[in-house]
C-alpha cells in the first residue's frame, strides 16, 4: 500500500513516532541496564534520558515490586521470553508513582542469544482505580458479611442468656407464690379453730390468770391473723397481676378514726393524736385505706420511741388527699430506707415484733393501685410516711401491674 | 500424603551420587531446567518444589511450620531420608540456600558438599551489616503484601496465557511456574526477608561454595563477601551473570562453576 500511495508515508521518523506515542517505550541490556527510553517513558518518570541510560530498570520500582520483579518476572522473562499486562507502579523523580501496565520481550539475535528486553508501557490509573474500588467493594462486603454473622451469633447469645434468665425468675417466682398461697391458706383453718376454742373458753367462768392468758392468746391469734392476710394479698397481688380495690367517695375521717381506735385498744399506754383537715368524701377504696393506717400506725407504735406521740396527719383538698403517720425515735438507717418498700424486707436490727416484712410493701402497692404514692422521711426528728393520692374523679382506678423483672 | 508428592519431587540421571537442587523464593523447581540436565550424566538430580510453591501439596502448607526457614530445613532432610540418598551434594539458590545450611547444621553427615547460589542470611541492614534493604523497605515490602491482592500472584494469571516463545516449554509449564496462592506468597515473602541466620554461619565442615552474581539487587555483592568471611573454608566465586537467578539467566556459567568446584 505504502508503495502505491507514497505521498501517505506518515511526515514522521520512527523515533518522532516513538516519542510522539502516549506508550512507554523502554530498551534494556539482557542485564537488566537502561539502553533507550522514548519521551514519553521519560516524561511521565520525570528523569532525561540521558540519566535513564545506565541505570537499572528495577530501580524504577517501588521496593516490593523490584523484588517482585528480581524473583518472579526476571525468572518468568527468561522461562517464557515475554510478559504481558503485568500492574506495576513506576516511581518518578518527585516520589510519586505513576501505575502503568507492563508488558515485555526478549530480541534474540539468529543464535537465540538475548541481545535486549523490550519493555512496553501503558498508563492504568484509571484501570488501578477501578480495581481498587473492586477490592475495596470485595473487603467492605466481607467485613459487613462478618460483622453481620457476629450480631447475629451475638444477639443468639443475648437472646439465650435473657430466656434462661427469665425462666428462672420465672419459675422461682411462681414457686414462691404457690407456696405462699398453700401457706396463708393451710394456716387459716387451725388458726380459725384456736380463735373459736378461745371464744368459748371465754364463756366459761375464768379465773383472772387464765382470762389473761386467753386474752393474749386472741391477740396473737389476731396478729396471725393480721399476718396471714398480709401474705394472701401479696400472693393474690402476684398471682392476679395486682392488687384489687374497690374505689368509692367514702366519708374518710370514721374510717381513720376506727383504726386508731382499734389499735389505741391494743397499745393503751400509748399517746396516738389526730391531726384531720379533711374536707368532702374522698374517692378511694375504704378498707384498703384503713388495711393501709393500720398497718403504718402498728409499725409507728412498734419501732418509735416508746414515750413520744405517735401523729395521724389527714388532709384532703379538691385535688389530692394525703395521710401520714409520724413517730419519734431512731431513724431507719439510709440503706434500710431504699428497699423499704420491696417484699420480705425487715429492718435485722429490730428483731421483735417483726412480721414477714410484707406490710410496707403491701401499703405501698394500695398506694399504687390508687395512683398514688408512698413516702418515707426518716431523720433524727422523726420518721413519717406519707400516702398522697390524686382525686380526680374521672381517673382510673383499678389493679396496679405486678412487674415480675423486680419479684 | 507421601513427601514425595508433597514436595513434588522429581528425579532424573544416573550415577552413584546424588544431587539435590532447592529452588528460592518465587517460582518453582523449573528454575533448574537449564542446569539441572547438566548433571544427569554423573548424578541422580532430585528437584522439588517447596510446599506452597509449583505442583507441591498445597494443603499441606502451614502457616506455623512454613512460619520460619528451619520448618523448610525439615522438608530437605525429609526429601534426603526418604529417598535414602547418600550424602548427596546440596545445591541451593536463594532463601534456600539458608535452607540448606541449616538442614546441615541438624545434620552435619546430610551433604558431603554445598553449593549457595545467591544466598543471603539476612536480608536487612543492621549496624555494620549490610544486606541490601533498610529496614523501612522491608516494612514497605510487609505493608505492601499485606494490601497488595494483585501485585504477586494474581497478576500473573494473564501472563502465563498464551504460546511461549519457547517451543520446550510446554503451555502447561508456564501455567504453574512462579504462581502461587497469594496468602502463601505474602507468607513467604514475610519469613524469606525478616529471617536472620547470620548466628548459623560458622567454620565449613563440608567443601561450600558460594556463587555469588554481580549486581545482585536480592543478595549483592557485599553479602556474598560476608557469608564468605563468616564461614572459613568456603569457596566464593563472583560470577559474571547479572541479577539474581544465574540459574535461568547464565546457566552455563552456573554449570561450569559447579562442576569446577567438583572437578
Amino acid at each position: 500500500m505504502a508503495e502505491e500511495t507514497p505521498e501517505q508515508e506518515p511526515p514522521e521518523s520512527f523515533r518522532a513516532f516513538l516519542d510522539g506515542s502516549r506508550t512507554g517505550f523502554l530498551y534494556t541490556k539482557p542485564d537488566g541496564r537502561i539502553v533507550f527510553a522514548n519521551a514519553r517513558m521519560c516524561d511521565w518518570l520525570q528523569i532525561p534520558a540521558s540519566e535513564l541510560v545506565g541505570s537499572r530498570f528495577s530501580d524504577l520500582l517501588p521496593i516490593a515490586r523490584k523484588i517482585y520483579y528480581e524473583t518472579h518476572l526476571a525468572p518468568l522473562l527468561r522461562m517464557q521470553g515475554f510478559f504481558d499486562e503485568v500492574f506495576v507502579d513506576l516511581s518518578r523523580r518527585d516520589g510519586t508513582a505513576i501505575p502503568v501496565l507492563l508488558g515485555a520481550a526478549e530480541r534474540h539475535d539468529a543464535a537465540g542469544k538475548t541481545m535486549f528486553v523490550s519493555f512496553t508501557a501503558f498508563p492504568a490509573s484509571e484501570r488501578r482505580q477501578y480495581e481498587r474500588n473492586l477490592i475495596a467493594a470485595k473487603t467492605t462486603a466481607v467485613s459487613d458479611s462478618a460483622r453481620l454473622r457476629e450480631q447475629l451469633a451475638e444477639d443468639a447469645r443475648a437472646r439465650m442468656t435473657v430466656e434462661e434468665r427469665l425462666a428462672v425468675s420465672q419459675n422461682a417466682a411462681a414457686l414462691r407464690e404457690q407456696f405462699i398461697a398453700v401457706l396463708g391458706h393451710d394456716l387459716r383453718n387451725p388458726l380459725a379453730a384456736i380463735d373459736g376454742a378461745m371464744r368459748l373458753i371465754a364463756k366459761t367462768p375464768l379465773n383472772e390468770r387464765a382470762t389473761s392468758i386467753v386474752g393474749m392468746v386472741r391477740q396473737s391469734v389476731e396478729r396471725m391473723a393480721d399476718l396471714i392476710d398480709n401474705v394472701m394479698d401479696f400472693a393474690r397481688g402476684r398471682l392476679g397481676g395486682g392488687l384489687t380495690i374497690n374505689p368509692r367517695n367514702t366519708e374518710i375521717a370514721p374510717v381513720l378514726e376506727h383504726v386508731i381506735g382499734e389499735l389505741e385498744i391494743a397499745w393503751p399506754e400509748r399517746v396516738i393524736e389526730r391531726d384531720f383537715q379533711v374536707s368532702g368524701p374522698v374517692y378511694c377504696d375504704g378498707k384498703r385505706i384503713g388495711q393501709l393506717l393500720s398497718n403504718l400506725l402498728g409499725n409507728a407504735l412498734s419501732h418509735g420511741a416508746a414515750q413520744g406521740p405517735v401523729r395521724v396527719i389527714a388532709r384532703s383538698n379538691d385535688a389530692s388527699f394525703s395521710l401520714a403517720v409520724a413517730n419519734t425515735g431512731d431513724p431507719i438507717p439510709p440503706d434500710a430506707l431504699e428497699r423499704l418498700f420491696e417484699p420480705f424486707t425487715r429492718e435485722d436490727l429490730r428483731s421483735s415484733q417483726q412480721g414477714l416484712g410484707l406490710g410496707l410493701y403491701i401499703c405501698s402497692e394500695i398506694a399504687r393501685s390508687h395512683q398514688g404514692e408512698l413516702s418515707v422521711e426518716s431523720n433524727a426528728d422523726e420518721t413519717r410516711f406519707t400516702l398522697s393520692i390524686p382525686l380526680q374523679p374521672s381517673a382510673k382506678l383499678g389493679t396496679t401491674a405486678s412487674d415480675p423483672a423486680h419479684p | 500424603m507421601t513427601v514425595l508428592k508433597r514436595n513434588n519431587v522429581k528425579l532424573a540421571g544416573q550415577g552413584s551420587k546424588a544431587i539435590v537442587f532447592a529452588h528460592g523464593f518465587g517460582c518453582d523447581q523449573n528454575m533448574w531446567r537449564y542446569v539441572a540436565p547438566a548433571f544427569e550424566d554423573e548424578y541422580q538430580t532430585v528437584l522439588f518444589d517447596n510446599v506452597g510453591a509449583g505442583k507441591s501439596d498445597l494443603s499441606a502448607y502451614s502457616f506455623e511450620k512454613y512460619g520460619a526457614l528451619e520448618g523448610y530445613a525439615d522438608d530437605v532432610t525429609e526429601i534426603v531420608r526418604t529417598l535414602g540418598l547418600d550424602r548427596p551434594v546440596f545445591v541451593g539458590h536463594s532463601v534456600s540456600a539458608m535452607v540448606g545450611l541449616l538442614a546441615q547444621g541438624k545434620d552435619p553427615n546430610l551433604f558431603s558438599a554445598l553449593v549457595l547460589v545467591g544466598p543471603s542470611a539476612c536480608y536487612i541492614n543492621d549496624g555494620d551489616y549490610v544486606g541490601g534493604f533498610a529496614q523501612t523497605q522491608i516494612e514497605e515490602l510487609l505493608t505492601s503484601l499485606d494490601d497488595n491482592h494483585l501485585g504477586w500472584s494474581a497478576s500473573m494469571a494473564p501472563v502465563i496465557m498464551g504460546n511461549s516463545d519457547r517451543a520446550e516449554l510446554g503451555e502447561e509449564l508456564t501455567a504453574s511456574f512462579c504462581r502461587t496462592d497469594p496468602d502463601i506468597a505474602a507468607h513467604f515473602a514475610r519469613v524469606t526477608f525478616t529471617s536472620d541466620y547470620r548466628a548459623a554461619l560458622g567454620p565449613v565442615s563440608v567443601p561450600t561454595l558460594i556463587l555469588q552474581c554481580s549486581d545482585d539487587v536480592i543478595a549483592p555483592n557485599c553479602v556474598g563477601e560476608y557469608m564468605h568471611q563468616q564461614m572459613p573454608g568456603s569457596t566464593l566465586i563472583v560470577m559474571k551473570a547479572t541479577g539474581h537467578c544465574p540459574n535461568l539467566s547464565a546457566p552455563e556459567e552456573t554449570i561450569d562453576a559447579i562442576k569446577g568446584f567438583f572437578a
